[in-house]
């Protein structure tokens, strides 16, 4: 790997004879690279992204969208996502209220299966194609798959979605069944990168949620693995973190950003700055050209209105409309005719049999 | 749509758990102002940013940060009896329900 003022320096030496050079060489390597050559930045390049000045946040943010109409198209992936069983998770994950091990309000509450038929009914008809059923567990046990097996059934037979799930760390045989149930996208985050995770899980490994990613791709399903930035990381972490997703190939990256929760380890975490969101996500998408890369958790808090519009011209191609598994979020109907204003098609289902 | 009346005596805020003071719509003294140090229970402490950021106007509307997130959240706590509710996120509404006092809906 190269370090940073090696990459700065070849760049620079770039930037004197290109013809659309900007005043930031990262940004003409960028071009170059991942542009017309369609390959991501490595982590040390994706330092120089996630360190730009301020002045250099919108022509970052116009090459990673560039970026994605080119390898990606128009089109925006909407998706809803609901929570089966909330609260009174094992694990101890820093960032989440659901957590059995912290003094948080979120109770523990499993939701019924015509009411979750009724939320894929809803999220269908905003015009998203992904409905994803989340479980705040370690892992499924034979009660929570049982349920899943049920709900996959009852969706299918009344509303036209593809159905995706986050239950955590699988065993081979449930990877198996999962796919054979046809859940076409399994989700399961990275969260940070591999050198801060101790800080943020003791539960489990880095390499345990590593395994479960590996499998659910071998087993032919859609990948849907994340990041949630602003929980203290440092910036070169972040970096490291693109790389490592990067590295994984998902089909899509959720991008998180961190809303502190009461009762929570990080509940007094200051809100991450707009300016180095946008950093992030021009970096992650010029880390993975390809990739599915979705606004998730905590955008209102970062961005705001102006930061969430900034962000789907800045290589975002995805988002979930609507409310979170804990929290809210802009009305749907927001986003969807912010989608509408920007000329953005959102994404038509194409059922996988 | 809601099954607590909303006529009825709101006591504690539907986001932190602590009380609201005299009523809800008139401005409380400094002194009916909870804080930490006189209010503190095991599971209803408010996290310190939300006592940051009641500080500044503590004389005036002490919940008025925490009205301010419930719009980007929903209420954990029943406003009659402070009792943590059941609540149920979905991707177009929520539900709260309190084991004494019914339930809430968005």
């Amino acid at each position: 790997m190269t370090t940073l003022t090696e990459a700065a320096e070849s760049g620079s030496t770039q930037t004197a004879e290109s013809a659309e050079s900007t005043a930031y060489a990262i940004l003409d390597i960028a071009r170059e690279q991942v542009l017309e050559g369609g390959e991501g930045l490595n982590e040390a390049q994706l330092l120089e992204i996630l360190t730009l000045p301020e002045e250099a946040i919108p022509a970052a943010l116009q090459l990673a969208h560039e970026v994605r109409v080119r390898h990606c198209g128009e089109e925006v992936e909407v998706e809803g996502i609901i929570s089966i069983k909330t609260g009174g998770c094992p694990e101890d994950c820093h960032f989440c209220s659901q957590s059995g091990l912290f003094d948080s309000p979120v109770r523990g509450v499993w939701l019924d299966i015509p009411e979750l038929v009724k939320a894929a009914k809803e999220t269908a008809a905003t015009g998203a194609t992904e409905f994803c059923i989340v479980a705040a567990v370690r892992g499924p046990d034979i009660k929570l798959m049982n349920q899943i097996k049920f709900a996959i059934d009852r969706i299918n037979e009344e509303v036209d979605i593809n159905i995706a799930c986050s239950l955590g760390m699988l065993t081979q045989r449930q990877v198996d069944q999962l796919a054979e149930w046809g859940v076409h996208r399994y989700n399961h985050n990275l969260e940070t990168a591999r050198s801060f995770f101790r800080e943020v899980v003791t539960t489990h490994t880095y390499e345990e949620r590593l395994e479960t990613c590996q499998m659910v791709k071998d087993a032919g399903m859609e990948l849907c693995c994340g990041a949630l930035i602003g929980m203290g990381e440092s910036v070169e972490q972040r970096a490291e973190l693109a790389a490592q997703l990067a590295a994984l190939e998902p089909h899509e990256v959720p991008l998180n950003f961190l809303n502190p929760r009461p009762g929570t380890p990080l509940q007094d975490q200051p809100i991450m700055e707009g300016k180095d969101a946008l950093r992030a996500i021009a970096a992650f998408r010029l880390a993975m050209p390809r990739t599915v890369l979705r606004y998730a958790g905590g955008r209102e808090l970062t961005l705001g209105d102006l930061g969430t519009r900034e962000g789907l011209l800045g290589g975002i191609n995805a988002v979930i409309v609507g409310n979170y598994l804990t929290t809210l979020g802009r009305p749907a109907t927001a986003d969807l005719n912010l989608l509408v204003e920007l000329n953005m098609p959102i994404k038509e289902l194409q059922k996988t049999l | 749509m809601s099954s607590q009346l909303l006529g009825e005596t709101a006591a504690y805020c539907g986001l932190c758990g602590e009380p609201e003071g005299p009523t809800s719509d008139t401005h409380p003294t400094p002194d009916t102002h909870p804080t930490p140090d006189t209010h503190p229970t095991p599971d209803t402490h408010p996290t310190s940013a939300t006592q940051q950021t009641d500080a500044g106007n503590a004389t005036h509307e002490p919940h008025r940060a925490c009205r301010e997130r419930l719009k980007m959240e929903p209420p954990r706590y029943c406003r009659q009896c402070r009792r943590r509710m059941k609540v149920q996120v979905t991707p177009l509404g929520w539900t709260a329900e309190c084991s004494r006092h019914g339930a809430l809906t968005s």
